[in-house]
């Protein structure tokens, strides 16, 4: 698979791919946080 | 009545009328100044970070960077990067969980207010208030244009009309409703433009031959790229500029580094950290955030760099070239226009408007909070109450950016948004970033960067940035230049790469030149103790 998704440059690539997991990766520390503050509960 | 125009007029209907029952439950629930200018400090995650997200993101995201995306193409994808770290993850982790703790032992309602006390001076407020209301109403037109440009397109409505009606409609909610009232209808605007920019990502790629292949091609046809964007630095819509060139200072130092970074220290938005319990709401906000920014920011310059292909295939011409003076204000719009089913472009427009509504009114009711509240309120007006002088702030911030928005030249969208968030990144990053982590800074030190901050902004838009400096005349008429370094590529390097630097040095250096008032410090970091 073409990592760069048709974008001609890396950095375009990345930053697409960046939007994406950035995005994902907020969601995964918000599930988290959130379980860790009711277990303290 | 046209089938399209009776879909139009009775989503029209349904969506004010979803506003005013909101408004009117945010104005019944509004029985104190804490109410009016903080929500009550009680407000849902979730509407907190649709709020947030959605005075965050406005037609300038939209409409303006969606156009700098058709011109330049995806490199600005960057922006929409820096914003989820910077104004979503660092803001809500590092700077909202500080901003409420302290924000509430001080019992500052307002973000001059919360400076102000923070460090022990009423002046730091009136300037903060002051430099909020002078630069604001740039921004606030810049969305006013982005509005009434969409109503102008889809409506057929002529542009003096549209500001006048769009702005109408906001002043009257903001004015009624508070700030309570405003974040209920800006989680409904919130959810309507990711439903809108979720829809128009996915018809767009689908009317454009798919994700990879719509790249592809326009990786491919990176030569149509005029010859005077090549010679700025343009190397096609899928690749970044020629490093060091014009266009990709503009892109890192204005768009990535100003926009990006500079959303930490927006009143607008910092104002919302202050609206939730807890913590934990903070926390739960975090994601909701990320992915609006993602939708609606990263989908907006995603758009608007493939509106490129389907111009091309169906015109023959790219964005650029398809609409009058080459104002890129008007590609998306325009494409919206062209490109989509027509009930489509009707619906499409209300997402547009929620943009923007939920961004005029984040900043209108921080224009009046500022102006009424903190400036009128601090210099002898108390007397008649900061709800009512903030309702009066209100109606001076709107009728300014009324005017602005009727006088102020095309293709001005994109640019005015990060003339705001520059100025605001110079003038209040570092001493608000001093202010929740600092104990050493000192009221000297604070205002001498603010102070700094501020007049290295304006001495850079007035002479050295060309973008500004240009069209507001004032280096031509005294030294007969439109800018006093014109050498390399000086012209295109924002203010902020120098400003931001001098305003830290000098907060740090004066700080430490400085007595600290460490008990007054340890009074304002009390909650924060507490919760540790």
């Amino acid at each position: 698979m073409d990592m760069k998704l048709g974008l001609g440059d890396w950095s375009v690539a990345a930053a697409y791919l960046l939007n994406i997991f950035g995005a994902l990766f907020c969601v995964a520390y918000a599930f988290c946080t959130v379980r860790k503050a009711r277990g303290k509960r | 009545m046209t089938g399209e125009t009776a879909i139009m007029a009775g989503v029209l209907c349904l969506f004010i009328g979803l506003i005013g029952g909101l408004s009117y439950l945010g104005y019944r629930r509004t029985r104190s100044a804490n109410d009016y200018m903080l929500a009550g400090r009680e407000i849902h995650p979730f509407i907190m970070a649709m709020s947030y997200g959605a005075a965050f993101i406005s037609t300038s995201a939209i409409v303006g960077f969606g156009g700098v995306a058709a011109r330049d193409g995806m490199g600005i994808l960057w922006l929409a990067f820096m914003n989820i770290l910077f104004g979503i993850f660092i803001g809500f982790r590092f700077f909202g969980r500080r901003t409420r703790a302290i924000g509430q032992t001080l019992e500052a309602k307002t973000f001059p207010e919360f400076m102000g006390r923070r460090f022990g001076s009423t002046g730091i407020t009136v300037f903060i208030a002051a430099v909020i209301f002078i630069f604001m109403p740039v921004y606030t037109s810049a969305v006013l244009m982005g509005g009434a440009r969409v109503m102008e397109e889809v409506l057929n409505m002529p542009y003096n009309t549209a500001l006048l009606v769009f702005a109408g409609v906001i002043t009257v909610y903001v004015i009624f409703g508070g700030l309570r009232g405003m974040m209920y209808v800006d989680a409904l605007l919130g959810t309507i433009m990711v439903g809108g920019m979720l829809s128009l990502l996915i018809l767009t790629y689908c009317a454009t031959g798919g994700v990879i292949s719509t790249h592809q091609w326009l990786t491919d046809h990176a030569a149509l790229v005029p010859e005077a964007f090549r010679a700025g630095g343009h190397q096609g819509w899928t690749a970044m500029p020629v490093f060091n060139s014009p266009r990709w200072w503009t892109l890192v130092s204005s768009l990535m580094f100003g926009v990006g970074v500079g959303a930490l220290a927006q009143p607008q938005l910092a104002v919302r950290f202050m609206t939730v319990k807890g913590d934990h709401e903070l926390n739960r906000a975090i994601w909701v955030g990320a992915l609006f920014i993602m939708l609606t920011a990263g989908g907006a310059y995603v758009v608007g760099a493939l509106s490129n292909v389907w111009f091309y295939h169906s015109y023959g011409k790219i964005a650029y070239d398809m609409v009058p003076n080459g104002n890129i204000d008007m590609i998306v719009p325009l494409f919206i226009h062209k490109a989509l089913p027509d009930w489509f472009a009707y619906i499409f427009t209300i997402t547009l408007l929620a943009a923007a509504m939920s961004t005029m009114s984040a900043l209108l009711h921080v224009n009046g909070t500022s102006l009424g509240h903190d400036f009128f309120g601090n210099i002898g007006f108390a007397k008649f109450g900061s709800v009512v002088l903030t309702k009066v702030g209100i109606l001076l911030a709107i009728i300014a950016s009324v005017v602005l928005g009727a006088v102020l030249p095309g293709s001005y969208i994109a640019r005015a948004t990060a003339i705001f968030f520059g100025v605001c990144a110079a003038s209040f990053l570092p001493a608000y970033t001093a202010g929740l982590y600092w104990r050493r800074a000192t009221r000297a030190g604070v205002w001498a960067s603010m102070t700094a901050g501020a007049a290295v902004s304006v001495f850079a838009l007035l002479f050295m940035h060309r973008g500004e400096s240009a069209p507001l005349g004032v280096c031509k008429a005294i030294f007969g230049r439109t800018e006093l370094i014109s050498s390399g590529v000086w012209p295109y390097i924002d203010s902020l790469v120098y400003s931001l630097p001098i305003s830290i040095i000098v907060l740090v250096a004066v700080s430490l030149l400085t007595r600290a008032d460490s008990e007054h410090a340890d009074r304002c970091f009390a909650g924060i103790s507490k919760e540790k």
